[in-house]
């Protein structure tokens, strides 16, 4: 919020503030706990107290285990013209009866207005594809499409820029992919300190006469330089030397309401 | 029933199916009686374990961190909710309907609001809680930090580097 650094207003309604200032940490979790999670960013800029109540894993933990009704995120994108292309990643709530199972809907429907403020909006100048949703987080790398752009090098794709997006808090970030081939293959949110991971794994494995090896890349998300750290998985030769790393299907959403 | 614990556990079942119309004291802290049924007084989950057992059910209940005011609302929801068991449609909308004029009444006095809230806090009625907890949620909802730190007295403390941080986080939000 703009105005944060603006001095408090003092002396209003001083009744209500000492009562409400004398609320136990108990209650307060308690009320705090009853928000989604846009407000919780909120109140994050509110004061010292709240801010770090609100940031502690095991409040990010709690106020997720009372949002696991919310459960799916739908991806729609609609192309509007050349390099115009509107996403849009909404909730909706698993509970919702409206008789149409999960995406069956087809693609063709426009997506229903979704309960409330639950989606988030982006524009790309070309079609983005969907790696993955972890943790609450879907990821988005926006593709040249066979019939678009053609002329995109193969080099330049090698170095991305990753859309990590948040539908339920509309949080948004970008990242760099690593400069080398490979696809992220997982995100997570570190169960104690609630940051943001992704695993990028290289799809090429150097081999030798010993031992095989795969290389999977670490980055906490946040980090001011993206740095990519990178961990060598070694196989030795005698066991099965090729592992991959297996996709499977479109795993269920789990919205932690993940704040990273 | 087995004849040898017979006697025992009929007397229990007496004392059960009797319960219901037992009376209880309820003290606030400036020393206020005020004559509850026993229905109405299990709503609080302080107290129904204190009368299951076996406390001082005849000398009355002193409650120390309630006052007189915000003792009588507290009783006013738990007779409700104790002495009433909703059966059909029109009893349940009938209740849904106490609440909401209920906490609605509440919500115009955020003071006495906090003394509720605390007050079921203190005795886990945990539908009154759920009910005023929810109450001060929705007033946070729409506001901004300013707009927080004004609704409750809270002195603005954070740091250049939390700054930085919130504008970091904020800037997509």
């Amino acid at each position: 919020m703009d105005n944060a650094a603006a001095p408090p207003s003092s002396g209003a309604a001083g009744k209500e503030m000492a009562t409400a200032g004398a609320l136990p940490d108990d209650l307060l979790d308690e009320i705090l706990l009853r928000l989604p999670a846009r407000s919780i960013l909120r109140c994050r800029a509110v004061c010292k107290a709240w801010r770090s109540r609100t940031s502690h894993p095991y409040f990010l933990r709690a106020h997720a285990a009372r949002s696991r009704k919310i459960a799916a995120a739908v991806v729609y994108t609609a192309a509007f013209s050349l390099a115009q292309f509107r996403t849009t990643v909404s909730i909706r709530p698993l509970s919702d009866s409206d008789g149409d199972d999960g995406d069956s809907s087809g693609a063709a429907d426009p997506p229903r207005v979704v309960s409330s403020s639950s989606s988030a909006t982006m524009w790309f100048v070309t079609c983005p594809f969907v790696l993955g949703s972890w943790d609450g987080v879907v990821c988005l790398e926006p593709r040249p499409s066979a019939s678009f752009l053609p002329k995109f090098t193969m080099h330049r794709q090698f170095h991305h820029i990753l859309f990590l997006v948040n539908p339920l808090t509309k949080a948004c970030t970008t990242v760099l992919a690593p400069e080398t081939r490979g696809i992220v293959f997982c995100g997570y949110a570190h169960p104690t300190t609630s940051r943001y991971h992704l695993l990028h794994a290289d799809d090429a494995y150097p081999y030798n006469h010993t031992a095989a090896a795969a290389t999977v890349r670490i980055l906490r998300v946040g980090d001011d330089n993206n740095a990519w750290r990178r961990i060598v998985i070694r196989h030795p030769a005698s066991v099965e030397s090729r592992n991959y790393i297996r996709f499977g299907g479109a795993p269920p959403v789990i919205l932690h309401g993940c704040l990273h | 029933m087995a004849s040898g614990s017979g006697a025992a556990a009929a007397a229990a079942d007496a004392e059960e199916k009797e319960s219901g119309s037992r009376m209880i004291t309820l003290t606030s802290n400036e020393g206020k009686a005020f004559v509850v049924t026993e229905a109405s007084a299990r709503q609080s989950a302080t107290i129904r374990s204190m009368v299951d057992d076996g406390g001082c059910v005849d000398k009355g209940f002193p409650l120390p961190n309630v006052d007189s005011k915000t003792l009588a609302r507290v009783i006013q929801y738990s007779d409700e909710h104790g002495n009433k068991e909703p059966h059909t449609v029109d009893e349940r909308a009938a209740l849904a309907k106490f609440d909401r004029d209920f906490i609605a009444e509440l919500d115009a006095d955020k003071a006495f609001l906090y003394d509720v809230t605390m007050a079921a806090n203190y005795l886990h009625i945990q539908g009154l809680l759920a009910l005023t907890t929810q109450c001060v949620a929705d007033t946070i909802k729409g506001k901004t930090p300013e707009e927080i730190r004004t609704a409750f007295g809270i002195e603005y403390d954070l740091t250049a580097q939390d700054e930085k941080e919130i504008k970091e986080e904020d800037t997509h939000a």
